[in-house]
């Protein structure tokens, strides 16, 4: 660890203060631990070429370049700027009133490891949040430095994906738009009741207010765009949030009623979950024994599909009624079931939007059905090689008028056989097992009577 | 009688053998294009040996782009890269079927046809490999400075991964080796990537290691095991994204 340390210091010159002596290493360990529970970790929605003379470029489906123990896309160098913070969320490890070990990176620091990192390809870019070191300005400052430097110093090309910070100066955020590829604001907490309850100096005003600020500076940047085209861009990627769910009780309605009016209200990008994993104890937070909800997190996601790609609303996915979604079905599936009176539907006539809405047929063998079509009568055999996943889809749809086999159009009949179809793994996500199911089941779906009763 | 096109397995090699193929006037439906190395002698069929030409397969590449449609292009290139000892054949079959097409830049939508369709699939194929590579490849840098990593992918992945890496590091020397094929991609500071066949690589060269590169190396192992969640841990899940055969040349992996 010496040798690390005074390693850097010749080689990097970092202004190191006192309080800094920490060696690289371990500041790493401890800000990317504290980083980890930011679940936003791609590197999409931006192209951008290489301009031949800094150091990057941007592929606008985003690249992983590996996966940690834990199955996830390690895109982007993942770190806090410091796990110092001011404010004491009650979820949070880095709240005030835990006794954690703190770091603080400096702005060099980060600049030498996002580089070192880029130039041998283990990342796309850097994803840099922070706990609230002093104040929301003094904090803002210091990541506006950061990605200042990266950008003008090193000539940094690739993908940054910064934190905005709650309560911090408007022109702060606005200068700092301009040399990210991302911004977010993480909204936490699903509802502000949830707020009050688990993070006490954070409310949803504060919260929305840089949001709508991100919002307002890509649209007036898109309209400055098309008169020149040479101005510089403003949060190319667009802006994403995250909220955590599981902390507190809202139902799966209720947050897909709020992702709903982000996506449409504030124009975000993406809205991401992040399944609560307890990492501190506190009476108001609740215990997870079946760990964190990580097949009501796919769900959500799987909704949230929906919503973005399919033009499903959140109201005809979920209700007051049924508030939750379908342990044993992913949502699609579960509205289709709900609703046949649409279906059969046929293939060579349906329109694209309904075409979306039949379970195993994706948005891709959609595009595709439309396309071939218009050359040939599709057949059952056409389909499949298209990527139809037909063991699903034969109970919605007609080709030329027939269906693939005679089977009958009603819920019980076509739950059973989609049921005896699945094999164990489409459950969910990879390896979820059948006791985890039912664990999650009586802990979080209780009031789901329809997915208790398929069970039987 | 059926006529066999024996190609070189290569971009080049399979474009100039649909131009001889072409340009023979057998008809399609007796024409076979085949790979020099996988044919196997059938009694009843005549055998040429095409050479390939830099200027012929210029022709067809040229030909498929302007009556096909880049896109058309691009999915023939990629198969042509492929591992596949019939891909020629069915780039033969996409282009007669792509030519007789009255729009342009349908081709690929004409999946009902088993050449095309094997197009399709190969493309698809390499372009996923290609897509995992770009995120897996690992550089380290030497100690004269070149940064260098090893792959062995399936398919041949050098041309299309080197631009990529061309236009992100465009300011430094760097050197990809495919193992499998003793091919080098070597780009110098400033200048234009090139293929490079097996020159005899330097193995001191390569093992020696520039003074901070072991230092970074272990920052991004620490980086690589804190990120993870355990509560989340899933191995299946990270084999399912990251296949062991991609692992060999991942630093991360390797001890
Ligand atoms: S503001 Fe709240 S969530 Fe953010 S680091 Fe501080 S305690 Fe944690």
């Amino acid at each position: 660890m010496n040798l690390i340390e005074t390693k850097s210091q010749n080689i990097f010159n970092c202004q190191t203060e006192t309080k800094n002596k920490m060696p690289l290493m371990e500041k790493l360990a401890v800000l990317s631990d504290a980083a980890k529970y930011d679940v936003a970790c791609t590197s999409s929605g931006v192209e951008r070429k290489g301009d031949g003379k800094g150091i990057g470029n941007c592929v606008s489906s985003g690249i992983c370049h590996s996966f940690s123990a834990d199955g996830r896309c390690i895109s982007l160098l993942k770190i806090l700027f410091t796990n110092e913070c001011i404010y004491d969320c009650k979820y949070c490890l880095n709240r005030v009133s835990n006794d954690v070990k703190r770091a603080s990176f400096t702005p060099d620091e980060v600049c030498e490891l996002t580089m070192n990192f880029y130039k041998r390809n283990y990342i796309e870019g850097l994803f840099l949040s922070s706990g609230i070191l002093k104040s929301p300005d003094y904090t803002m400052e210091l990541i506006y430095e950061t990605i200042f430097k990266l950008r003008t110093v090193h000539h940094f090309q690739g993908y940054i994906h910064v934190k905005a910070i709650p309560g911090a100066e408007k022109t702060l955020v606005a200068k700092t738009g301009f040399l990210a590829d991302r911004m977010s604001v993480n909204l936490e907490l699903p509802t502000a009741e949830g707020l009050k309850q688990l993070a006490p100096n954070k409310n949803r005003k504060t919260i929305l207010k840089p949001m709508r600020l991100i919002q307002n500076g890509i649209t007036s940047n898109k309209d400055e765009l098309t008169v020149y085209k040479s101005a510089p861009r403003f949060v190319p990627a667009g802006q994403s949030t995250q909220m955590i769910i599981g902390a507190t009780p809202e139902n799966d309605f209720q947050i897909m009623t709020v992702a709903q009016s982000l996506y449409q209200n504030f124009d975000l990008k993406r809205v991401f979950y992040s399944a609560f994993v307890p990492v501190t104890e506190d009476k108001n937070l609740p215990s997870l024994p079946g760990g964190p909800p990580l097949l009501r997190e796919h769900r959500l996601y799987q909704a949230d599909w929906l919503l973005r790609f399919y033009k499903f609303k959140a109201e005809e996915l979920l209700s007051e009624e049924t508030p939750n979604f379908n342990v044993l079905f992913d949502p699609k599936c579960n509205w289709a079931l709900k609703n046949l009176d649409v279906f059969p539907v046929e293939i060579n006539k349906a329109s694209y939007d309904i075409l979306l809405r039949v379970p195993g047929i994706g948005y891709q063998s959609a595009r595709r059905i439309m396309k071939a079509r218009k050359f040939a009568k599709l057949n059952f055999e056409d389909l499949k090689k298209i990527g139809v996943v037909l063991k699903r889809a034969l109970y919605f749809i007609t080709c030329n008028g027939k269906m693939m086999y005679a089977t009958k159009i009603e819920e019980d009949y076509i739950t059973r056989n989609l049921l005896e179809a699945m094999d164990k793994k489409s459950y969910g996500i990879g390896d979820i097992t059948y006791k985890q199911i039912s664990l999650f089941d009586t802990q979080i779906q209780g009031g789901c009577s329809s997915g208790n009763s398929l069970f039987m | 009688m059926e006529t066999v096109f024996l190609c070189e397995d290569s971009m080049e090699g399979i474009f100039t053998g649909v131009y001889d193929g072409w340009a023979s006037k057998k008809g399609h439906a007796n024409i076979k294009l085949e790979l020099k190395q996988c044919n196997t002698f059938r009694l009843f069929a005549e055998y040429i040996n095409v050479k390939t030409d830099a200027q012929k397969a210029r022709k067809v590449s040229d030909t498929v782009k302007n009556k096909m449609g880049e896109e058309a292009l691009i999915h023939i290139m990629r198969a042509a890269l492929a591992v596949d000892d019939e891909k020629a054949d069915a780039i033969y079959r996409t282009i007669v079927v792509g030519l007789a097409l009255k729009y342009k830049g349908k081709v690929m939508d004409c999946l009902s046809n088993p050449g095309v369709l094997k197009v399709f699939k190969l493309s698809r194929t390499v372009f996923y490999e290609a897509d995992h590579m770009k995120g897996f490849i690992r550089f380290k840098e030497l100690q004269n400075g070149v940064y260098f990593a090893k792959i062995a992918p399936k398919s041949h992945l050098l041309p299309i991964i080197s631009p990529h890496f061309a236009d992100r590091l465009p300011n430094e020397n760097w050197m990809i080796y495919d193992e499998n094929r003793g091919l080098f991609s070597i780009h110098a500071k400033q200048k234009e990537w090139v293929l490079v066949e097996d020159e005899q690589i330097n193995i001191d060269t390569i093992n020696k290691i520039s003074e901070n590169e072991e230092r970074i190396q272990e920052l991004w192992k620490c980086f690589f095991h804190t990120v993870s969640i355990k509560e989340r841990e899933n191995y299946n899940l990270q084999r399912k994204n990251l296949p062991i055969r991609f692992r060999e040349n991942v630093l991360e992996f390797n001890n």
